[in-house]
């Protein structure tokens, strides 16, 4: 086996900035331990979260030795992270599409836990999708900490440079959120020019007060670890959720049920990506379940392919019913269930 | 029964005559500086340049995703370009392959413990890249120990003349088994016999291999290990069914007997010398695959004999047989394809004799 995304990361930064950087020390983990995956404490941890829900691992972490209280569990650290780093060698693998959303998450908990985190995508035959510094910008308005999108490890450099003198650092992470958002405008004016644009060709219908984003995913593609559904599907909603930060976002599954759902939630109680997509604020997963008035037709042709992967004879019928779900939503001829609706956006 | 650092020490010991020796950190095995890197290479122990993440080979010269195609991964080529050679890593870690080395094992649970312990022994030491750390993961069943296996089996079957390494490729479908070996002459040299692949990329280094042998023998084997879990036959089920490899192993350090009449075991007995069990059931796996999967093997080793060279070399040695420069990976993979053994060994030779070691 050749040498992973993640070691030849934790390497290249090892070799670039050493163990400890201006008093900042690095925690990094060997592949083969388990070190990274548990919550950050006095034994280790890569795992960042608040209030019992915990993100994807990082890959790096800059530490001081002062004390810190872990928003995860409320508990006293002895080690204050500063910055929290996941880093991928994906563009360079061929990874041109929503590979590169997949792991915006594990960067993420560090970023709701009030520090920076940091997604760094090393340069590669590919480009870095413009909407992942959308996501980041607009997650570092809404959430305690900041997140910076990254291709080069100069970048980190000044970042670091930035936090050990602490009074440059507001400015050069302003900079940094100003960068993103440039690059995210310039390609979204140019694809979109507007958000109801935008909501027309990327399955999402905009309300006043909340929206509705669908997609096909059905039951196996959870319950079949192959397919990687929980972490495309995380970076899917974290995509949505963060575009849209001020409105309430319903993920909606209409090739799945509410007994689909009550499944996952009984057999996937382990499972990171599905607690995070099961409790992410602000969103809620609805099903054709949760829809009133959908035409009995539409719900039986979705009932017949609802175990079948979308393409060929079953891509075409899901694009029939999801043009007539789509229009009766954006009409309100279709509605999600009042109770639902209710609760969530009141 | 576990592997543990006694047990670590002994083995080596036993089978190798490599000495014990005594460091601050503990136990350790002496190693000259190639037989250290082979160890690296296969069982990913690191050299302690740094308490955190001890630099460690494995995983960088490999050169294939899948065996059958020519689908590079970063390894020793990077697209057009030789990336992680030994020769090119020599110059950026010179202590690589500089004076004797020593195999220290470490017993630990986590890896603060761990790293709290390296951090003291590298403060105390001002040679510590002369050290390499062996993983020895309590909280592990097995202790983690599986690469350490399969170097025992590559160390093994050099000995019976095979060409080894440890995470072949093979395909995406049936995975990478922990352990290869292959008997190639007459389509290779009859030198490269008893030898890891990498060995073939060392000379540059002045590193020489001095086997010889006249055996012709075409075979393959195969090896799964594991130190916890004693299943090992569903996964050699799925390599044998390619057609490509004539035997098969199961490696597990306690194991006692193969779990199929058609497989084979290699072990550790219980005085630490690493026993080999030969299948009994002389069944036949291979077919026609074979051929095709002994022709991609001698391109495959044709690889490690270029990873001699530089790049500035390899262009030049390119240009002078096409013509032209190198324009892409295909282009690359056809010309070292079209090369035979004679025109790169002696290429290395010229390139030596020039005195640019």
């Amino acid at each position: 086996m050749a040498q992973s995304s993640d070691e030849i990361i934790k390497r290249e930064i090892i070799d670039k900035f050493g163990t400890n950087y201006k008093g900042l020390s690095l925690w990094a983990f060997p592949e083969s331990s388990n070190a990274d995956q548990i919550a950050f404490g006095d034994n280790g941890g890569l795992t960042f979260g608040v209030n019992g829900v915990l993100y994807g691992s990082c890959d790096a972490c800059w530490v001081k030795k002062e004390p810190w209280i872990n928003p995860f569990n409320n508990q006293k650290v002895s080690y204050r992270p500063i910055i929290a780093l996941e880093g991928t060698d994906a563009l360079n693998r061929k990874s041109t599409g929503n590979a590169q959303y997949q792991r915006f998450h594990h960067a993420l908990g560090a970023v709701k836990a009030g520090i920076i985190g940091v997604y760094y995508l090393k340069k590669g035959t590919c480009k870095i999708q413009e909407d992942l510094y959308g996501m980041a910008y607009y997650a570092s308005k809404v959430e305690k900490g900041t997140y910076l999108i990254i291709n080069d490890l100069d970048d980190l450099e000044n970042l670091l440079d930035a936090v050990c003198c602490a009074t440059g650092l507001k400015q050069y992470l302003e900079s940094q959120q100003n960068r993103m958002y440039a690059i995210f405008k310039k390609r979204f004016d140019e694809s979109y020019g507007n958000w109801d644009e935008f909501a027309k060709n990327r399955s999402t219908i905009i309300k006043d007060k909340y929206i509705i984003k669908y997609s096909g995913r059905m039951k196996r593609n959870f319950t079949d670890g192959s397919q990687r559904a929980g972490h495309i599907a995380v970076g899917e909603m974290y995509l949505t959720k963060y575009f849209f930060y001020d409105k309430h976002f319903f993920y909606l599954w209409p090739k799945m049920t509410l007994d689909d759902i009550d499944y996952l939630d009984k057999h996937k109680k382990t499972d990171k990506e599905w607690a995070l997509l099961r409790n992410e604020p602000n969103v809620t997963i609805i099903t054709i379940d949760n829809l009133n008035s959908v035409p009995s037709n539409i719900i039986d042709t979705l009932k017949v392919i609802n175990d079948m992967p979308l393409k060929g004879s079953a891509l075409k019928e899901y694009y029939k019913c999801m043009s007539v779900i789509e229009a009766g939503l954006i009409e309100d001829t279709i509605t999600i269930d009042k109770k639902l609706l209710d609760a969530k956006i009141s | 029964m576990e592997i543990n650092s006694e047990k670590f020490i002994k083995i080596l010991n036993h089978n190798f005559n490599y000495p014990i020796v005594e460091t601050k950190i503990g136990k350790g095995i002496q190693m000259d500086c190639r037989s250290a890197f082979l160890f690296s290479l296969v069982s990913g122990a690191g050299y302690l340049d740094n308490p955190l993440y001890p630099f460690t080979v494995k995983g960088l010269m490999k050169v294939f995703y899948n065996a059958m195609d020519y689908n590079f991964v970063t390894g020793l080529f990077d697209n057009t370009s030789l990336k992680n050679t030994p020769y090119i890593l020599s110059k950026a870690k010179p202590y690589l392959f500089n004076g004797d080395k020593i195999i220290v094992p470490v017993e630990f649970n986590t890896e603060m413990e761990l790293q709290n312990k390296l951090s003291d022994f590298v403060k105390s030491e001002n040679n510590s890249t002369n050290i390499l750390i062996q993983r020895i993961e309590c909280s592990k069943q097995g202790n983690g120990m599986e690469s350490f296996m399969e170097y025992l089996t590559c160390e093994i079957m050099k000995r019976r003349g095979y060409i080894v390494e440890n995470q072949i490729p093979l395909s995406h479908s049936t995975g990478s088994p922990d352990f290869g070996g292959y008997l190639l002459t007459p389509n290779v040299p009859l030198f490269m016999r008893g030898i890891h692949l990498i060995e073939l990329s060392l000379l540059r280094l002045g590193f020489e291999i001095n086997n010889s042998s006249t055996d012709s023998k075409m075979q393959t084997i195969v090896g799964e290990a594991k130190t916890g879990t004693k299943e090992m036959k569903k996964q050699l089920d799925k390599y044998l069914a390619t057609h490509f490899f004539d035997e098969a192993y199961e490696i597990h350090p306690f194991k006692k007997m193969p779990s199929s009449s058609y497989v084979g075991l290699v072990t550790i007995d219980d005085e630490m010398m690493i026993k080999v069990i030969l299948k009994k059931e002389t069944r036949k796996f291979t077919n026609d695959q074979q051929r095709y999967y002994f022709s991609w093997l001698t391109n495959y080793v044709k690889y490690y004999l270029i990873a001699n060279l530089t790049n500035d070399e390899l262009n030049a040695f390119y240009r002078q047989n096409t013509g032209n420069a190198i324009s892409s990976r295909e282009s690359i993979i056809k010309f070292i394809n079209g090369l035979d053994f004679e025109e790169i060994l002696a290429e290395i030779k010229r390139v030596i004799a020039d005195g640019s070691i």
